[in-house]
């Protein structure tokens, strides 16, 4: 009875859905097609002008250079700069010196997961295909996949020991408890200066929680996501971002990085 | 109107070698589709118009992306991305949505419609579902979209919209008995 009466009132919706009158006019759709075509067609003398500016710039840069090898000034060679060392952030040459002198000393999780991951972001509404790249976590023991062009940076303070992985202007935070009183929730996040947006859409699936905040005065958001890993552990990721990032490919991700997190002990 | 698949190919090569007609033949199959899809999935009816314009000057723009499989079904997805960055907007102009609200209820699909109870009961209920129970829903029954087409409009697994499809209308037959509430399972 009730599929009858559920496939009957779909059946009906269908039909008036259909009688209803269209709003839109297709003579203002054709307009603004024309509108685009006309701004495409503006832009391109100015693409034109920045590729031959942008040529005679590599090439005068490209003479500057073989004059100065030619003058034979060689004292760039004697100098080595160093990236400067932050309190309690590890560059990702002393990561990778870690990660070798870590290979010597002990095991490394073995992680059974293809090594790049291909899926389809949709920014702005069109579809391009993204080449993630496989990232262990040693410490926090999970895995999931980046971005290429992440960068990732490790911190330490107060006891607490944070992954940050960044790109562009955004980047996730990831930090790992035990214990499910330790969350920050969202205590501290008015006093940053954020108010709690309201969605009527969901973002993510599969988490224990996640809530979005938008800054009061810049124009910046952060997502909160709770993610259960094994043996009552979670993980806390802060995601931050600007308004602007929305519409970019940064939302896909946020939620590949999620999505394919897998946890190892 | 009911659009062959080889004048719809016909259209779609002629709008790539620059024909303006062959494009507004393209708008006139289907902005009804596009519209009536962005409705159903939760663009309001002040809000439609833009959301149809800007579902089309992608297609203009990234038609040469199209490559292969059904029109309607690269449409719809373009459709969906669309509504889904355009909630994303909303969602950021909170406070102006507010002010609007203030100033005046927004208009709703159902408030032109003549339904009968269950019929309204389960309209309101579809358009409170969670957006992956909703999309899937409408497209099925609305749009006699196949498993296999769903899932590649929602880029998702066919396993996955079937879950999606059988949650979702068990959701709706409970808020059919119940007479309109549905209590969703939220990834909150």
């Amino acid at each position: 009875m009730s599929q009858e009466r559920f496939e009957k009132g779909m059946k009906e919706l269908k039909n008036k859905y259909k009688e209803e009158a269209s709003t839109t006019s297709t003579k203002e759709i054709f307009q603004s097609i024309q509108l685009e075509k006309n701004k495409r067609g503006q832009r391109q003398p100015f693409q034109y002008g920045a590729v031959i500016a942008a040529t005679i710039a590599i090439f005068l840069i490209g003479c500057v250079l073989i004059g100065s090898l030619l003058a034979g000034n060689d004292t760039a060679n004697d100098v080595t700069e160093s990236p400067p060392v932050l309190d309690g952030v590890a560059s990702s040459d002393d990561n990778k010196k870690e990660d070798s002198e870590k290979e010597e000393t002990s095991v490394i999780t073995e992680v059974n997961r293809s090594e790049t991951l291909t899926k389809t972001a949709a920014p702005e509404g069109m579809e391009e295909e993204i080449e993630y790249e496989l990232y262990v976590s040693e410490h926090l023991g999970y895995s999931t996949y980046l971005h290429p062009d992440m960068e990732t940076a490790e911190i330490s303070s107060d006891g607490e020991f944070r992954e940050i992985h960044s790109i562009f202007l955004g980047d996730i935070q990831v930090s790992r408890t035990d214990d499910e009183t330790g969350l920050i929730k969202n205590i501290s996040f008015a006093e940053e200066g954020y108010e709690e947006v309201s969605l009527e859409h969901s973002l993510f699936d599969n988490v224990v929680h996640y809530s979005v905040w938008s800054h009061l005065t810049d124009p910046l958001l952060m997502y909160y996501v709770v993610v259960e890993g094994l043996n009552g552990s979670f993980y806390e990721l802060k995601i931050n971002l600007t308004i602007e990032m929305e519409d970019g490919y940064f939302p896909w991700v946020v939620e590949t990085f999620i999505e394919e997190m897998e946890f190892h002990e | 109107m009911k659009v062959t698949e080889e004048q719809e190919r016909a259209w779609i090569e002629d709008a790539l070698d620059g024909n303006d007609e062959a494009f507004q033949k393209i708008i006139n199959a289907y902005h009804t589709t596009v519209e009536r899809f962005a409705r159903q999935i939760g663009v309001q009816d002040q809000d439609i118009q833009d959301v149809t314009q800007e579902v089309f000057i992608k297609v203009y723009r990234f038609l040469y992306k199209y490559s292969r499989g059904k029109f309607s079904t690269w449409l719809y997805s373009v459709t969906l991305n669309v509504s889904k960055d355009f909630f994303r907007k909303q969602k950021r102009e909170k406070v102006k949505m507010m002010k609007a609200i203030q100033e005046g209820p927004a208009t709703f699909y159902e408030d032109n419609l003549d339904l009968s109870e269950d019929a309204r009961v389960l309209h309101d209920a579809i358009q409170r579902l969670d957006e992956k129970y909703k999309v899937p829903i409408v497209l099925f029954y609305f749009h006699d979209a196949s498993i296999k087409e769903i899932a590649v409009i929602m880029n998702s697994r066919e396993a996955t919209v079937k879950t999606r499809l059988k949650r979702g209308k068990d959701m709706l037959k409970k808020g059919l008995k119940e007479g309109g509430s549905i209590n969703e399972p939220r990834a909150l």
